[in-house]
């Protein structure tokens, strides 16, 4: 069996302020490290065949105590894995971006509109579909595989696997730290891929019991 | 997008979101024999009330607005033990809610239809052609979805109150459509999304999209953490 573990990186200044990063090398905010060293407790026990991560500095960030308690671990960074790019509306309010291109809204047209200078979610996709099955060719018939990159780059990844409509990208939320999983069976036919977890924080709301 | 309430700046108006729990029943002894169980009325295993009970430890803190359940024992008793500290909610049953009808080949393991229904099998086992795999004396999940489709809606009709939580416990073949139509998902869609036994997924509406639904939790089992399983 084939499993996919894709994870969103940690909260960044940009999520706070709610503006839209995609290729703006944000950092994580306090509070992201701190999702990110339980989100590397919560792992540290896990057997995992491989480690990729976008190269971008908030998912490379929210790697980083997982690999510390797992020296024995490599991860390879790659450009493909980055979050979609918004071009000149990099930094931008996301109201600002629905006011300017209200047509992002319109299912059927939606996935086509790019930003100047920017991507299409259709763009986005066939890039980190492309990098999903060389790491699925790469690593075998039965591997465990850790990804770690952005919110539309998982939903790009899901929809790929499990050939989604790309219009139906929105309808799976993906929290910050948050381990999405992806399984294929070796037995089911090539396009069998399944959803086995979605948006699982399980590793945040212990933390939040600690507290209260 | 990130949280949509402030994405939509006052370009469409802001709803205050409803939240459904989509729950599946515990383990049977259907479940551990690979049967196609489908309307048959089988009770929970020991470890099905187990994980029931484990599930309800999770939920304690839920103020639910209302509880739907399949009408089949293995729903309703999984229903029963989540709100059985909780006098004030009551089990509002729908068939509809129920399992795949899987006519004469109910108590049926897979493995026996496959050896005498090839056919029939290869549809069902084919995510392209599952949807119309018609079962003799029974139905193929093309009905399923009809029949829950609608219950869907009659249930999110009557709970229109903001922030309203709304409990629904079935069956894998009755929770893929049901998922798949509050989110919008083709037939086809609907057959990737596993849902493990006492599985919580939690769908919440989407403040941007008026009648969007959004996944915000799939197949989560974190309260089984230290449950033996089976296999």
């Amino acid at each position: 069996m084939i499993t996919l573990y894709l994870v969103r990186h940690g909260e960044t200044h940009g999520n706070v302020a709610n503006v839209a990063s995609g290729f703006t090398d944000d950092e994580l905010t306090e509070k992201g490290r701190a999702q990110a060293e339980l989100l590397g407790q919560r792992l540290k026990n896990h057997h995992f065949d491989a480690i990729y991560a976008s190269d971008l500095q908030r998912a490379v960030q929210t790697a980083e105590p997982l690999l510390k308690l797992r020296p024995d671990y490599d991860i390879e960074t790659t450009p493909e894995l980055r979050e979609k790019s918004f071009g000149a509306y990099e930094g931008a309010p996301w109201h600002k971006i629905v006011k300017d291109f209200p047509e992002i809204l319109n299912p059927d047209v939606g996935s086509d509109v790019r930003m100047p200078g920017g991507e299409s979610d259709r763009d986005h996709l066939e890039r980190v579909a492309r990098f999903t099955n060389q790491i699925i060719s790469n690593d075998g018939e039965d591997a465990k595989i850790l990804v770690f990159s952005h919110g539309g780059s998982i939903g790009a990844a899901a929809v790929h696997m499990c050939g989604f409509r790309i219009k139906d990208q929105w309808r799976l939320k993906t929290d910050n730290t948050s381990i999405s999983t992806l399984i294929s069976e070796p037995t089911w036919r090539d396009d069998k891929w399944q959803v086995e977890g979605w948006n699982d924080t399980q590793h945040l709301s212990i933390a939040q019991l600690n507290l209260a | 997008m990130n949280d949509a309430q402030s994405v939509s700046g006052g370009v469409v108006p802001d709803l205050v979101p409803r939240t459904i729990i989509l729950v599946r029943h515990g383990e049977t002894q259907g479940n551990i024999d690979d049967k196609a169980q489908g309307h048959l009325d089988v009770p929970l295993t020991d470890l099905g009330v187990r994980q029931a009970k484990a599930l309800a430890r999770r939920l304690a803190d839920i103020d639910f607005d209302a509880v739907y359940s399949s009408d089949l024992r293995r729903a309703v008793d999984t229903a029963a033990a989540l709100i059985a500290l909780r006098p004030d909610l009551e089990i509002q049953t729908r068939p509809a809610l129920r399992e795949v009808y899987f006519g004469s080949y109910e108590d049926m393991r897979w493995s026996e239809i496959r050896e005498k229904d090839p056919d029939l099998h290869q549809r069902w086992t084919d995510w392209n052609t599952r949807i119309n795999a018609d079962f003799p004396h029974g139905e193929s999940p093309f009905e399923t979805r009809r029949r829950v489709a609608d219950v869907a809606d009659e249930i999110v009709t009557r709970h229109q109150k903001d922030n309203s939580v709304i409990l629904i416990v079935a069956h894998t073949g009755s929770l893929q459509p049901l998922f798949a139509h509050f989110l919008g998902l083709s037939t086809t869609e609907q057959w990737r999304f596993h849902f493990d036994n006492t599985s919580v997924t939690a769908l919440r509406e989407h403040p941007f999209a008026p009648n969007g639904w959004r996944a915000d939790l799939v197949n989560d089992t974190h309260h089984l953490n230290g449950l033996a399983t089976n296999g």
